[in-house]
């Protein structure tokens, strides 16, 4: 079956959990820019993590259904509607042949995330199908979606069949519960970072003023990474640096003096000196951050960083037994 | 040779200070014994002049290894004791594959060639002879799929690049920036002085892998008219 995007929202893209293995080759990993919003879409319409699914940013699509579907969308918070029918986030929703989904405008956050059982089914390149632009491959077409596409999904796992079915009998678009994750993305957030090894070199006023003052997310910022705005950096001396690896989280800091935050589509290898590295557990909010947003870093260890991340993803997995149990409860 | 934190899912292995064969040969000397026994929890590697990047799943590691230490000490730790176990066999130095490109200079394909031949005192034929003769090394590739950054352009070739970009350069254009040259893989914006262009794509989607080149082949460019480009274009599309 297909879904036929009515509406294309804002650089709706098809991502799943990116393309590890060939970076050495310039190729992007890429891939969704909040994974855990996306899992938990996967995870209400009974598909696995690594399904591909469509993501949003600020302007959410409008979905006719071809087929009896099971859906679900997470991220930024919307007020989505089926067939002018508020239907809310965070749950597994029934749309009938016929049906059109109206996403439309975010209202809190930035991406937001469309799963549907069985998952988007667009041809896997190199392991993955998430869209590389650029190089004009995997996702649909090697592009962003446009009005009218005719986006192919996958065969439903045998549980979303049975919670379709369920639904189906019952006559309910959505379920009672919903399942959100306690983020705010007003005021000034914190995100934490680990220093650079280049931390040194930097000024210590410009040291300084990264750890104390905000900086604030410009409007020229997109999946590759966020340009920043707020108290200049600088070297303490002229440094010559070869071209290396980069990655999401990078801090760089070109001859400007105003920092850049790379994200899910950075490219793999980069020259600017870097001043710090986010913490792996603040990327997904920081992907929810938007134009204007404020951030003030703070400054942890590397092995705080880890422990952070290590815990937040035991944190998730209990998360996930919650979902399963919750949906099995509802079908059984 | 030491291991430096990179953020906390990533390591990077440092093999030297400035650019040179010998520590790209290093690099890629460590990665063939690396191949040979990757950790548990590894994703993948990243090569560039002077240092590889090796990126990690913490948990994974975590798991196949110890509890009571963190996940970037024990991946530290390994790569430090196989840095011990690299034992440079430079009899293999002679192994690296040469990769030819065919490339036609000049014309509508080298906008650039007769204002780089005029900033050095040479003849058109005379830039055409010095590019192509050296090999150059592949040291890394990045910035684009495919996009190698190539070493050993003759010093009297080495070029500013151009005071405003072009929207457009088209795939397989060759050309030089400061003392640097290469080769576009797709249609990209760029400041390259554009000498000429090649018709082979450097970016192959549909094989495995995806690129011409990988980080330690040596290259060499071989001049061809713009009939054998159109022939060579024909038989490449």
């Amino acid at each position: 079956m297909t879904l036929t995007l009515l509406q294309k929202g804002f650089a709706s893209s098809v991502q799943d959990l990116g393309r590890f293995g060939f970076q050495k080759y310039g190729i992007i990993v890429g891939g969704v820019m909040d994974p855990p919003s996306a899992k938990l879409a996967n995870w209400l319409v009974g598909n696995t993590d690594s399904a591909a699914l469509i993501e949003y940013s600020f302007m959410g699509p409008s979905v006719l259904f071809t087929e009896d579907t099971l859906f679900a969308l997470t991220g930024a918070d919307c007020h989505p509607s089926l067939d002018r029918r508020e239907i809310g986030t965070g749950r597994p929703c029934f749309a009938r042949q016929g049906q059109i989904l109206t996403v439309g405008g975010l209202v809190s956050g930035s991406r937001g995330y469309l799963a549907v059982a069985g998952g988007i089914d667009t041809p896997e390149w190199f392991g993955s199908r998430s869209t590389y632009e650029r190089a004009g491959q995997g996702g649909f077409k090697g592009r962003l979606l446009q009005d009218q596409d005719q986006i192919p999904v996958g065969k439903p796992s045998e549980f979303a069949m049975r919670i379709l079915e369920e639904m189906s009998r019952s006559g309910e678009t959505m379920s009672k519960w919903f399942f959100s994750f306690h983020r705010s993305y007003r005021g000034t957030k914190i995100i934490r970072i680990i220093p650079d090894m280049l931390w040194k070199r930097f000024s210590e006023k410009s040291r300084h003023a990264f750890l104390t003052t905000d900086y604030q997310i410009t409007a020229s910022s997109d999946r590759m990474g966020y340009r920043l705005e707020g108290e200049s950096l600088e070297l303490d001396q002229p440094l010559e640096l070869f071209s290396e690896a980069v990655t999401n989280g990078s801090i760089q800091v070109p001859r400007s003096g105003q920092p850049i935050i790379l994200l899910t589509d950075h490219q793999s290898t980069g020259g600017y000196p870097r001043i710090a590295q986010v913490a792996s557990v603040d990327l997904p909010m920081l992907a929810q951050l938007g134009p204007s947003s404020k951030l003030r870093f703070h400054s942890i260890s590397v092995e705080e960083a880890e422990m952070l991340f290590v815990n937040s993803r035991k944190d998730f997995d209990l998360l996930r037994k919650r979902v399963h149990a919750q949906i099995a409860s509802t079908v059984c | 040779m030491k291991v430096e934190s990179f953020g906390d899912q990533a390591v990077r292995v440092i093999f030297g200070d400035r650019i040179a064969p010998s520590v790209q040969f290093q690099i890629n000397q460590f990665l063939i014994l690396f191949d040979r026994s990757p950790f548990h929890g590894f994703i993948e590697y990243v090569p560039a002049y002077t240092n590889v990047v090796f990126y990690y799943n913490p948990l994974d590691v975590i798991c196949g290894g110890r509890k009571d230490r963190s996940a970037q000490r024990q991946v530290m730790d390994y790569l430090e004791d196989l840095l011990k176990r690299l034992d440079i066999n430079l009899e293999n130095e002679g192994k690296r594959r040469v990769i030819h490109i065919p490339v036609c200079y000049g014309g509508e394909f080298g906008p650039d060639l007769n204002e780089v031949a005029a900033l050095h005192h040479l003849t058109c034929d005379e830039v055409i002879a010095k590019h192509s003769s050296p090999q150059y090394l592949v040291y890394m590739l990045g910035f684009a799929p495919g996009f190698p950054f190539l070493g050993g352009l003759p010093e009297e070739l080495a070029t500013p690049r151009r005071a405003t970009p072009r929207l457009r350069i088209a795939a397989g254009s060759v050309g030089i920036a400061g003392k640097q040259t290469g080769a576009y893989p797709l249609d990209s914006p760029g400041g390259w002085q554009i000498i000429g262009r090649t018709p082979i794509l450097l970016f192959t989607p549909k094989e495995n892998p995806p690129t011409l080149l990988a980080a330690g082949d040596l290259v060499k460019f071989d001049p061809i008219t713009e009939r054998e480009y159109a022939q060579l274009k024909e038989g490449h599309s």
